[in-house]
C-alpha cells in the first residue's frame, strides 16, 4: 500500500492553507479542440465508505475525448489528519467512461455506502461489498440511464417507504461528429449550451430488493427537457415528501413538487425558482439547499456566470422570494463565476455561510486567457439576511475550480473544503480553525431527516452543490453555547429529541 | 482644443484656404486645400488641414480617412489623434475611435481628450475603462458634475453597482430632477441595497418622465418585490412591450393580486418570448 504524502503549503495562521492532493482531473481539452464535455468534470464525494470514522474522498475524472483513454476516477481512504491513501484498484471504482459526477447513499439498506458516478456515456452503481471494493451492480440494479450525457445525481427518497430512489441528471445531447467550431472574441473556445439540445432528467424507484424500476415517465420528470447543472433535494413545502429543484445551462430551472404517490409536478415558476426576478436566464451551474437564514425551511441558492450573480431564495414554504440583492449576494457575487456551492459554516457562529468553487466556463486558454480562472471564495452570512465577504482565501491561487464539498475532514469541527480543477490537481482548504467556537457533528442515517439544532435546521440530503456529493454527519457551528438541545424529525413521522454537550459527533438513528 | 487646431490650421496654410477657414467657408476650404495637395501631395500638414477644414464643415465621413491618412504619416501621439478619434465618434463608430483616443491620451491626457475616450469606451460597450477614463477626467476638474455623472453611468452600465453607488450619491443634488439619472440611481440602490432603498427615487423617475419605460420597468419590479402589486402592474404593463423579462414579474404581481388567469397569460407570453431568445 503507498501512502501519498500531501504537499502542503503553509500561510498565515488565520489563512486557509492549501492541501494538493494526487488526483489530477484530466479533461481531454487541446489547443485546437474544445469539446464540451471537457468544461465540465469534476465531481467530488466525500463519505466513510469503510465506516472507519475517517471521511474517504472520490473523485470523477475525465479522460481523452471523444472516446480515448479514460482518465482513472479516484478514491483516496482517508487515513485522519489529512492524509489519504489511493485505493482505486483495490475499490474497483476507476470506471471505463468519462465521467463528470458522484452521488452517495446506502440504497440497499445494508448499512454500507454507495456510490453512483454519471458519465458521458452512460452512469454506473457501485455497491459496496464491505470488503474495500465495490461491484458494479448497473444492469442488475435496472439503471439504464439510456446512453445520455450524465453530469451528477440526487438520492431521495421520494415515497418515504425508507430507500434510496435515484435522479439522474442529464446535460444535453452530445454527439462529436456534429461539435461546432466555436471562436469567441478571435479564439477557438467551448460553444454556448444554446447550441445542443436539452435532454429529459431520469428517475429510478428503488424496489427495495436492489433493483431499481425506471419511472421518469411515469412520475412526471421525464416530459421535461433541460440542460440540468446542478440538483438539490428537500422538503421545500413542509408537506412531508421530498422535492427536487434543478438548475438548467440558460434554461428555466425545474422544481418538481412531489405530490406523493411517485408522481412530481413541475413548478419553477409557481415558486418563484425558475429564473432569477430580472427575468433573465442565467448559466446556472451547482446548487445547495439548507436553512441558512434558521427559520426552518431549506433555502435554495445556486452559482452562474459572471454578470450574473449567484441567486439566493429564502422559501417562504414552497414558495420563494428571491434575496439576491437584498442579501448582497448580488454585489458580492456578481464579478464572479462559479461552479460547485454549499452552505456550511465555516466560522462555527451558527448561521450558515455558502462556499463557492469559482471559475469560468470558458477555456483558460481561449479568449478569457488566465482570467477565467479564478479563487474559491465564502461568504460569511452575517445573521441578519445579508452576506459580508469573507476572509483567508486571499492567498489561495486562481485555477478552473469544478467541484466543492464542505466537510470537516480532520475532526477539529471547523470545516475544510474538498475542491477540483480542471486540468489540475484536487485539493484540500484546510480550515485554520484559528478562533474555533463550538460545533455539533450529527449523524443521522436517514435521507430527507430534518435536525435541529437548537434554532438551526439542517435536512439529511448527499446531494452537494455541482456534480458531488457528501454523506457524513451534518456539523452545526454553535458559536459560544456549550450545550444544546436538538431533535431529528424523520420522514416516517418519529421524532427524536436529544441534549448535547458541544464538540463532539453523535448520532442518532430512527 | 479643437479651435485651436482650427486656428492652426487658419496660420499655417496658405492665404486663402486660410482665410477661408476664418469666414467659415469650410467646403471652399476643403477645395483649396485639396488643390494645394496636388502640389505637395506628402504633407502631412496640408493633409492635416483638410481633414480640419472637413471636420469643420460637418463632414465627417470624409474627414475620418484623411485623419487616418495623418496618422499613419504622422504616427507619434498628437492632436490627428484626437481628431480622427473624434471624427469616429461623430461617424457613430465608437469602437474604432477607441484606438486613435488612446493614443491621443498620450499625446495630451487632457480632461477633453478623456472625456471623448470615455465616451468611445462607453459607445463601444467597454463600460469599465469608460467609467475608469471618466473618473480620471473627475479628477482632473473636480467640481464638473457630469464626469463623476458619466463615471456611474459607465459602472452601472457595466453593472458594477457597488461603485456606481457612491459617484450617483456625489452628484445627486445636482441632478434631482434629471429622470434618467434618478433612474439609474434608483436601479442601482434597488439592486445594492434592496427594492426599498431604490423605491423613491424610480418614484420621480417615473413622475417626471412617465414615457421612461426602462424607469417604468424597474419601478415595477421594485414595487412587486415589496408586494405592492397593484401598484406595480400599470409600470411593468407599460414597459413590457419594450422588455419581454418584465412579463415575469407582471405575472407574479397578478399572483400576488389574485388574478390568476392575468398571471398564467403573462407567464406564458413570458416562458414564450424569453425562452424562444435562449434556445
Amino acid at each position: 500500500m503507498l501512502h501519498l504524502v500531501l504537499a502542503m503549503a503553509l500561510a498565515a495562521a488565520s489563512l486557509w492553507t492549501t492541501l494538493t492532493l494526487p488526483v489530477t482531473l484530466e479533461t481531454g481539452e487541446l489547443p485546437d479542440r474544445k469539446p464540451l464535455p471537457a468544461t465540465m468534470p469534476g465531481g467530488i464525494a466525500v463519505f466513510d465508505f469503510d465506516d472507519d470514522g475517517v471521511l474517504d474522498l472520490f473523485f470523477s475524472n475525465g479522460g481523452q475525448l471523444p472516446d480515448g483513454k479514460k482518465a482513472k476516477n479516484r478514491m483516496l481512504r482517508g487515513l485522519g489528519d489529512f492524509r489519504f491513501v489511493d485505493v482505486t484498484d483495490k475499490a474497483g471504482v476507476g470506471g471505463a467512461g468519462y465521467d463528470f459526477g458522484a452521488a452517495v447513499a446506502d440504497y440497499d439498506g445494508d448499512g454500507r455506502l454507495d456510490l453512483f458516478v454519471a458519465g458521458l456515456r452512460g452512469v454506473v452503481l457501485y455497491r459496496n461489498l464491505g470488503n474495500g471494493g465495490f461491484g458494479d451492480v448497473t444492469a442488475k440494479a435496472g439503471i439504464d440511464n439510456r446512453g445520455r450525457w450524465a453530469v451528477g445525481g440526487a438520492w431521495f427518497d421520494m415515497e418515504n417507504d425508507g430507500d434510496a430512489d435515484l435522479l439522474v441528471l442529464n446535460y444535453v445531447r452530445w454527439d462529436p461528429a456534429t461539435e461546432k467550431r466555436c471562436v469567441v472574441e478571435g479564439k477557438l473556445d467551448f460553444c454556448h449550451p444554446k447550441f445542443y439540445d436539452p435532454q429529459p432528467n431520469a428517475l429510478f424507484r428503488n424496489n427495495g430488493d436492489g433493483t431499481f424500476t425506471d419511472v421518469s415517465e411515469a412520475s412526471g420528470i421525464g416530459k421535461h427537457e433541460g440542460k440540468g447543472m446542478g440538483v438539490a433535494a428537500a422538503d421545500f413545502d413542509g408537506d412531508g415528501l421530498t422535492d427536487i429543484f434543478v438548475t438548467n445551462d440558460r434554461l428555466f430551472a425545474f422544481y418538481f413538487h412531489n405530490l406523493g404517490q411517485g408522481r412530481f409536478a413541475e413548478k419553477a415558476f409557481d415558486a418563484g425558482v425558475a429564473v432569477p426576478q430580472d427575468g433573465n436566464p442565467v448559466s446556472a451551474m451547482g446548487a445547495e439547499a439548507q436553512d441558512y437564514d434558521n427559520d426552518g425551511r431549506p433555502d435554495l441558492a445556486y452559482t452562474a456566470l459572471r454578470d450574473e450573480t449567484f441567486p439566493l431564495y429564502r422559501n417562504r414554504g414552497g414558495e420563494f422570494v428571491e434575496v439576491t440583492a437584498a442579501s448582497r449576494m448580488a454585489v458580492l457575487s456578481r464579478p464572479m463565476a462559479g461552479w460547485g456551492i454549499a452552505f456550511a459554516d465555516l466560522d462555527n457562529d451558527g448561521w450558515k455561510d455558502i462556499a463557492v468553487a469559482r471559475s469560468d466556463a470558458l477555456s483558460a486558454q481561449g479568449a478569457r486567457g488566465e482570467s477565467a480562472k479564478e479563487p474559491p471564495a465564502w461568504f460569511r452570512n452575517l445573521g441578519d439576511g445579508k452576506f459580508a465577504k469573507g476572509t483567508g482565501f486571499e492567498s489561495l491561487p486562481p485555477a478552473m475550480y469544478r467541484g466543492l464539498v464542505a466537510a470537516d475532514l480532520n475532526n477539529d469541527g471547523c470545516l475544510d473544503l474538498v475542491l477540483t480543477a480542471r486540468d489540475a490537481a484536487a485539493c484540500v482548504l484546510r480550515h485554520p480553525c484559528a478562533a474555533p467556537r463550538n460545533w455539533l457533528k450529527v449523524d443521522v442515517p436517514v435521507l430527507g431527516a430534518r435536525v435541529r439544532v437548537e434554532q438551526q435546521w439542517r435536512h439529511v440530503t448527499t446531494a452537494a452543490g455541482y456534480a458531488s456529493s457528501y454523506a457524513g454527519p451534518l456539523h452545526f457551528g454553535l458559536g459560544a453555547l456549550m450545550k444544546v438541545t436538538g431533535e431529528v424529525l424523520f420522514p416516517d413521522g418519529k421524532r427524536k429529541t436529544f441534549e448535547s454537550p458541544a464538540n463532539r459527533t453523535i448520532r442518532v438513528e430512527p | 482644443m479643437i479651435a485651436m487646431l482650427l486656428l492652426l490650421a487658419m496660420q499655417a496654410a496658405p492665404e486663402d484656404p486660410a482665410k477661408a477657414m476664418r469666414e467659415g467657408r469650410y467646403d471652399e476650404a476643403a477645395r483649396l486645400y485639396r488643390q494645394m495637395l496636388k502640389d505637395h501631395p506628402n504633407d502631412p500638414r496640408l493633409e492635416l488641414n483638410l481633414g480640419l477644414a472637413l471636420f469643420s464643415g460637418k463632414r465627417y465621413k470624409d474627414a475620418a480617412p484623411v485623419f487616418d491618412r495623418v496618422a499613419k504619416a504622422l504616427p507619434a501621439p498628437g492632436p490627428v489623434h484626437f481628431m480622427g478619434g473624434v471624427s469616429r465618434l461623430k461617424l457613430q463608430q465608437p469602437c474604432e475611435a477607441v484606438p486613435l483616443l488612446e493614443k491621443a491620451r498620450q499625446w495630451q491626457g487632457t480632461v477633453m481628450v478623456l472625456t471623448e475616450l470615455g465616451d468611445a469606451y462607453a459607445g463601444c460597450k467597454r463600460y469599465r475603462e469608460a467609467a475608469k477614463t471618466y473618473t480620471e477626467a473627475s479628477r482632473q476638474r473636480p467640481g464638473d458634475p457630469a464626469l463623476p455623472r458619466a463615471a456611474a453611468r459607465a459602472y452601472w452600465q457595466a453593472r458594477e453597482y457597488e461603485p456606481a453607488k457612491p459617484l450617483y450619491a456625489s452628484v445627486a443634488v445636482k441632478f434631482v430632477s434629471d429622470p434618467e439619472f434618478l433612474y439609474e440611481y434608483g436601479d442601482t440602490l434597488a439592486r445594492t441595497g434592496g427594492a426599498e432603498e431604490g423605491l423613491p427615487y424610480l418614484e420621480k423617475a417615473v413622475a417626471g418622465a412617465p414615457d421612461l419605460a426602462p424607469a417604468r420597468g424597474a419601478l415595477g419590479r421594485a414595487l412587486v418585490e415589496v408586494e405592492k402589486y397593484a401598484d406595480a402592474v400599470p409600470h411593468l404593463k407599460a414597459a413590457a412591450g419594450t422588455d419581454a423579462t418584465l412579463l415575469l414579474p407582471l405575472s407574479r404581481a397578478y399572483k400576488g393580486l389574485g388574478k390568476k388567469e392575468e398571471a398564467a397569460a403573462a407567464e406564458a407570453e413570458y416562458r414564450k418570448k424569453v425562452a424562444a431568445g435562449e434556445r
